[in-house]
Order: structure tokens, then C-alpha cells, then sequence
């Protein structure tokens, strides 16, 4: 009676935990969503800023426009830190939407091809204004004063850094997104909310693509591996549930199988099931053996790195207590698998029989 | 302005001034001229193209090889050009699949070059004909002379980087007019 109080003052504690966690993830969202509008209103004011500062020229320009622009690009430049510090806190977030995290994620693709446009645009500029005075310098020839020469010598360095800009962001958009100039069709007919639709086609794409190669390594291994985890845990079941009632072998299937046979008597009877690799468990999947309706049980779960490659196995034993007992073998072969079995089961055998012979716990327990 | 009629006036003008210095170079004149002539073969295919006027996909000729630069020998003789081929039996060559906006600025940079390189040979041919109010280019003053060259020099700037532009287009680019310009800056 004391452990269920217990258990469900712990389920309490959780859920109360989880309101508090519920509530502060929708204020760092309310919180990033009034910085993602600055950020939008700031960087337009200062692409519209330089593409003034580039239409003027170098020499045209005043200082009070060149002041405000620099200010302007500070200001941006702070705010998309803390943006994205504050992005990558939420993303890294375990219990946010999938939706949301595609979001932000678009949200900072939209930010870099936002980027791009309006550097093309500078970068149109710049070059019209160096070609337009190398003409006028031509066409001067020995009458060229020394303010055109200035002026040019000024304005192809200023192409020169948007045109390395300009580069940089390819590269990263190559890195970071796998984007070349080429898949980006009609950037400069493209306006803010298409520009927004696009990044978010791309994320989910690249989402889709990433799941599919990290689902396809997991499922690899698992079926490497499904032999090796239900031949050992047959083996356990043979050795420490003796009196498991089992009147029929029970099938076990490949890894997408879930395994319950009907036939089987429902009480007593000790199923094997494996729940298939899924993306939204994509950092595990199990092979357990419980008794139908009860805690009892045992479970070999296969956990997976970032990239989909096995890293661990974790051995659990269920019995009454809800915490259960835990053998992690942090090498996945079969020989490690088996010494944190046969480690975990050594007392197996007795729990099993305590467990049948204990009559006070409910039977919604059993 | 058509940049074939352009580049058969940069060959005549430019190269006749030029055909010593190349020679000294170890390139072979002819080779460069021929190269020069590819590069507005080429300006010529690239603008078809950015009209409509040509498929995307239609070939251009490749350019010439070349010149192998044959190791001076011991004695420090002037190594003489020699017309053998780096590589033979390429094949045609095709417009590279671009993005809008670098299609874009490269057709501004290379429409803006062909002005320039109109202007300067203007210039030139306008120096060149006071030179010769003095009994050609030799007889002609210092300060006729160095506009002369100076002229040259700004054309053969322009040619370099109408190559790499044309470079950034097709991944190919006419041989040898680095020579040309290396000559042109003396």
C-alpha cells in the first residue's frame, strides 16, 4: 500500500513538473517569436539602408547614413546572436513540437537566404557603379581626374567585400543546408513569406531525408542484431521462468513484429515483442519479454547514437518495485550482451517466485 | 556591338604591336591569336545564349591547346615557341548551368568589358595616329609613346578578365593571354 501512495505521488510530482516545463517552454517561445519580429523589421530597415549606401557610391554617401548603417548592423548583428542562442536552448528542448523545432530551424534558413537576396542586390550595385566609372575612366582617358580613380578604387573594394560575403553565405548555405545557388530559383521575385515558405520546404525535406538515412542504419542493425537479443532472451526465459506456464512456443518475429500471441493463455503465458524502429523512437528500440498483464519482465533495449549507429544495450528487469533494475553493456555484441543479462537475472528466478506467491497486491498491479 | 568584328579588331591592332614580346615569351603569336578570337567566339555564344537566341545547350568550340613552355636550356638561349598541343582531341564546349544571378552579373561585367576594350582600342588607334604625324610610333614623343602603351596595357587587362569571366561560364578559357597581357604590361 505504502509503494502505491508512494507511486502516485511521484506520478504527481511529474505532472506537476511537466506544467512547469509545459509553461516555461511557451514563455521562451513568446519570448523568441517578439525577437524573431525584430530581428525581421531590423534587417529589412538595414538591407534598405545598404542598398541606399551602395546605390550613393562611396563618395556620395553621407557620413550620417554610413553612421546609421554601421549602428543598424550592430544592433542586427547582437540581436541574431541572441536569437540564436535562445533558438538552439528551445530546439535542444526535448519535449518540444516536431512542428515547432521545423520552425525555428526554417526560421534560421530563412534569416541566411534573406541574407543572400539582399546581398545580391548590394552586389548589383556595386558592380553597375565600379563598371560604370572604368567606362567613364576609358572613355577620360588622360583627362580622368583623381576623384574618379579614388572613387573607383573605393567602389571595387567595396565589391570585393560584398562579392566575399556573398561567397560566404553560398558556403554556408552549402554546408549548413546542402543549398546551391541553383536550388534557390527566382530568389529576387521572392517575397518575405515566400522566401519563409521556401526555407521550411527545404528544413522539411532535409528532415524527411535525414530520417530516412538515420531510420535506415537503425534498421540495419536491429536486423543484425534481432537473432542475436531473442536467441539470448529465450535462453533467459528458459532458465529463469521455469514455471512460466508456457503450454507453445511463443513466435518471435523479425524486428517489426509485435509479438502477442492470442492463443496463448493470458495469464502466465510470457510474450516476446519488439517494437519496431519509428522515427519518434528513434533513439531506441526493445526487445522485451514480459508476462501479459503484469510488470514482470524484462526488456533489452537497443540504444542508438545521433547518426543511427548502435551505441549501448540497456538490460531492465521489471518486477514490483517501478524502478527497475538496469545492466548497461556499452559494447553491442553478444558477449557483453549476455554477461549483463545472465547479471541481471541472477535473482530472477526467486523475484519470479515472490511475485507469484505475494497474494496483498492488487491485480491491476499484476 | 559584335564582339567577333570586336575581337578580329583587338587581334589586328593589339597582336601586330605585341608579336616580338610573345615570341620572347615563348608563346607562339599565332596561337595567341588565335585564342583571342575563341575568347569572343565565346563572348559571342555566351550573349546568344542570355538572348534566347541559342539553346542553353548548344556547343561551342573548344579552345586552342596551349603553347608547351619548353624548359630553358643550360646554355640560357631564348627558348623559341613551339606549336605541339598540351592535349588533343577535346571536346565541345557547353555553357554552364548558372544561376540566374551569376548569369546576370557575368553578362554586365562582360558587356561592360567589351565597351571598355572599344574604347581603349578608340584610343589607341587615336595615339597611334598622332604617332604617325610624327613618323610612326619610334619617331613619335615620350608622352605619345607611353599612351600608346598605356592603351595596350588597359586592353590587355580587359581581354585577362573577359577570359576569366568567360572561364566562369564554360570551365574553359582561352590559352596563352596571360602571356599576352605579361607583354603588354612591358
Amino acid at each position: 500500500m505504502a509503494g502505491l501512495i508512494q507511486n502516485i505521488q511521484q506520478q504527481q510530482r511529474q505532472e506537476s513538473h511537466q506544467q512547469v516545463e509545459a509553461h516555461l517552454l511557451a514563455t521562451q517561445l513568446a519570448k523568441l517569436r517578439g525577437l524573431r519580429d525584430d530581428e525581421v523589421r531590423l534587417r529589412a530597415r538595414v538591407a534598405l539602408l545598404e542598398t541606399q549606401a551602395a546605390a550613393l557610391g562611396p563618395l556620395q554617401r553621407k557620413a550620417d547614413l554610413a553612421e546609421a548603417l554601421r549602428t543598424e548592423q550592430g544592433v542586427l548583428q547582437r540581436l541574431r546572436n541572441e536569437l540564436e542562442a535562445r533558438q538552439e536552448d528551445v530546439v535542444a528542448t526535448k519535449d518540444l513540437p516536431a512542428a515547432t523545432r521545423l520552425h525555428l530551424r526554417a526560421e534560421r534558413l530563412d534569416e541566411h537566404i534573406s541574407d543572400l537576396k539582399a546581398r545580391r542586390q548590394q552586389a548589383r550595385l556595386h558592380q553597375r557603379n565600379v563598371l560604370y566609372l572604368e567606362e567613364k575612366l576609358a572613355r577620360l582617358g588622360d583627362e580622368a581626374t583623381l576623384n574618379i580613380v579614388n572613387e573607383l578604387s573605393l567602389c571595387q573594394d567595396e565589391l570585393k567585400l560584398v562579392t566575399a560575403q556573398l561567397a560566404a553565405l553560398h558556403s554556408r548555405l552549402q554546408t549548413e543546408w546542402q543549398l546551391s545557388a541553383t536550388d534557390i530559383p527566382n530568389l529576387e521575385d521572392l517575397n518575405e513569406k515566400q522566401i519563409m515558405e521556401f526555407a521550411l520546404e527545404v528544413v522539411a525535406r532535409r528532415e524527411r531525408d535525414s530520417h530516412a538515412v538515420v531510420l535506415g542504419h537503425m534498421s540495419d542493425a536491429v536486423t543484425k542484431l534481432d537473432e542475436t537479443v531473442t536467441a539470448l532472451l529465450k535462453e533467459l526465459r528458459a532458465s529463469a521462468y521455469p514455471s512460466g506456464g508456457l503450454s507453445s512456443p511463443v513466435a518471435i518475429g523479425g524486428p517489426a513484429l509485435s509479438l502477442v500471441r492470442s492463443d496463448l493463455p493470458p495469464h502466465g503465458s510470457l510474450d516476446l515483442f519488439v517494437r519496431p524502429p519509428t522515427w519518434e523512437s528513434r533513439e531506441r528500440v526493445l526487445w522485451s519479454v514480459r508476462e501479459r498483464g503484469s510488470f514482470m519482465g524484462v526488456e533489452v533495449e537497443l540504444v542508438f547514437d545521433a547518426i543511427g549507429q548502435p551505441r549501448e544495450f540497456r538490460c531492465r528487469r521489471y518486477v514490483s518495485d517501478p524502478k527497475p533494475e538496469c545492466e548497461i553493456s556499452s559494447k553491442v555484441d553478444r558477449e557483453s550482451l549476455k554477461t549483463a543479462l545472465v547479471r541481471l537475472h541472477r535473482t530472477a528466478k526467486a523475484w519470479w517466485e515472490f511475485w507469484r506467491s505475494t497474494p496483498s497486491l492488487p491485480e491491476s498491479w499484476r | 556591338m559584335d564582339p567577333i568584328t570586336l575581337g578580329a579588331s583587338v587581334t589586328t591592332i593589339l597582336l601586330s604591336n605585341v608579336g616580338q614580346k610573345l615570341i620572347a615569351k615563348a608563346a607562339d603569336p599565332e596561337k595567341v591569336a588565335s585564342g583571342v578570337s575563341w575568347l569572343f567566339q565565346a563572348v559571342s555564344h555566351f550573349f546568344k545564349i542570355r538572348k534566347k537566341q541559342s539553346p542553353a545547350d548548344t556547343t561551342l568550340v573548344p579552345p586552342p591547346a596551349p603553347t608547351v613552355v619548353p624548359a630553358t636550356n643550360e646554355a640560357g638561349s631564348t627558348p623559341t615557341p613551339s606549336s605541339s598541343p598540351v592535349s588533343a582531341g577535346r571536346g565541345a564546349v557547353r555553357l554552364k548551368a548558372l544561376d540566374e544571378f551569376t548569369a546576370e552579373q557575368l553578362e554586365q561585367e562582360i558587356t561592360s568589358l567589351l565597351k571598355q576594350i572599344d574604347t581603349y582600342l578608340g584610343n589607341l588607334r587615336f595615339e597611334e595616329e598622332k604617332a604617325a604625324f610624327h613618323g610612326g610610333a619610334s619617331q613619335a614623343p615620350v608622352y605619345v609613346r607611353n599612351m600608346i602603351r598605356l592603351q595596350q596595357r588597359e586592353v590587355g587587362r580587359r581581354l585577362v578578365r573577359l577570359n576569366a569571366a568567360i572561364n566562369k561560364a564554360y570551365g574553359v578559357s582561352a590559352p596563352d593571354l596571360d602571356l599576352m597581357a605579361a607583354a603588354l604590361e612591358e
